[in-house]
């Protein structure tokens, strides 16, 4: 997880309490060997480029490729209702397997939240935990009785399935995917809803960047290390986002 | 520069700037720049997807473009309207940081690269020299793993840091 020439505040160790241990682990090695150190074996140059599809020109859009999908069987629940999702039109299979059966729960979960999710109809116990992150690890919050929520879900099928979420004093559209298509594969997943001229939006993890973000920023969310060429640990901007 | 660290936190915020007419109508502000004498209000609110997978966030002109590798769309909407409610309620969502132990607020001092344990002392030492108070030292542990002469096969003792 962290390079050992790197400067390192985490993973170096407190002078006081590791001694002891380094100590013990030494006494049972000869004191003048070096560790064997890893090299990086010359035929990784031979391996094929690895290029992000998000700097890719020639990835296909999956926007432009892929059916989307229609909504049926909505359904009433006390929280709000459940509905499901088929595809549009014939798999798209751009970057994975489209997933033909969809459920989807709305739920106003609390005047202050409202909860959408979109999961596989069918899920095996043998593949459960590749689409839903258990409550254990991540927390999932409860949900109250009788919420008069701020926000309203809409939903059309007007070309393909699309939702959007008002705020309901103003009417306005906080997040909306009308226009676009919903694209839920075995091994990708993605969804674009519309912002407005020059927005300002904040957060989306730990990176070194201005407060707000800017609109032709890409974020790609995986955990990594300190880069080397500037000295800086983690924040989580969540808790450090401006005052409106 | 720009890329993820160690933590992955896929919510964001968004602030909305309005103009107020005399009858107290909402008009979507889209300008970077402010009119003097121009009365804001601002309306936040925050989205978070549960998804613990890869993803890619494009941020584009008109819209934002949200990608992942597995798992499923879990959102969550949180009105605000403004941003310390809509912290208020990710939170509500995602638990409380952990509370931190006292002695990790106090000063620290680290630095790599030292070959024995005199510089390390040399450091300490000049801490009391100049009554800095002084709650941690930290070393990296390069030193310790490669070179069978480095600070760890000599015993330090206890290191005053007050």
């Amino acid at each position: 997880m962290w390079t050992p020439t790197a400067k390192c505040l985490l993973a170096g160790c407190l002078v006081l309490s590791t001694c002891a241990a380094i100590e013990a682990q030494n006494a049972s090695r000869p004191t003048t060997s070096y560790a064997p150190q890893f090299t990086i074996p010359a035929s990784a140059n031979d391996a094929p480029p690895v290029l992000p599809n998000i700097r890719d020109p020639l990835a296909v859009d999956a926007q432009t490729v892929c059916p989307g999908y229609i909504a049926t069987d909505v359904q009433k629940t006390v929280t709000g209702f459940i509905a499901a999702l088929r595809l549009a039109g014939a798999p798209c299979n751009v970057y994975g397997t489209d997933i033909a059966a969809l459920n989807l729960t709305v739920e106003y979960q609390a005047a202050d939240r409202l909860h959408v999710e979109i999961v596989p109809t069918f899920i095996q116990p043998s593949n459960a935990s590749y689409y839903i992150l258990p409550p254990s690890l991540v927390p999932k919050p409860s949900v109250e009785a009788n919420v008069k929520s701020d926000l309203e879900f809409s939903w059309t099928n007007d070309p393909t399935f699309a939702f959007t979420v008002s705020r309901k004093a103003t009417g306005d559209k906080i997040f909306s995917t009308a226009g676009t298509k919903l694209v839920y594969e075995n091994q990708f997943i993605e969804f674009v809803s519309a912002l407005p001229e020059n927005y300002n939006l904040y957060g989306l993890g730990e990176s070194i960047h201005g407060l707000r973000l800017g609109n032709n920023f890409t974020k790609t969310f995986y955990a990594a290390d300190s880069p080397d060429t500037v000295d800086t640990y983690g924040v989580a901007p969540i808790t450090n986002r401006t005052a409106a | 520069m720009y890329r993820n660290l160690y933590g992955t936190h896929p919510s964001y915020l968004e602030t909305r700037y309005y103009t107020t007419d005399a009858s107290g109508n909402l008009t979507l502000v889209t300008s970077n720049e402010k009119t003097p004498g121009v009365n804001y209000t601002s309306l936040s609110h925050g989205v978070y997807l549960r998804n613990a997978h890869g993803q890619d966030v494009l941020l584009r002109p008109d819209n934002i473009t949200w990608r992942t590798i597995g798992g499923s769309i879990d959102l969550y909407f949180f009105p605000g309207p403004s941003q310390p409610e809509v912290t208020a309620s990710y939170l509500n969502v995602v638990g409380l940081p952990a509370l931190q132990q006292f002695w990790t607020f106090g000063f620290h001092q680290t630095r790599w690269g030292y070959t024995n344990i005199s510089q390390l002392q040399d450091v300490v030492d000049n801490y009391s020299k100049f009554k800095i108070p002084l709650e941690s030292v930290w070393y990296v542990e390069d030193a310790l793993s490669r070179q069978s002469h480095g600070l760890a096969n000599r015993n330090p003792g206890p290191i005053s840091t007050t």
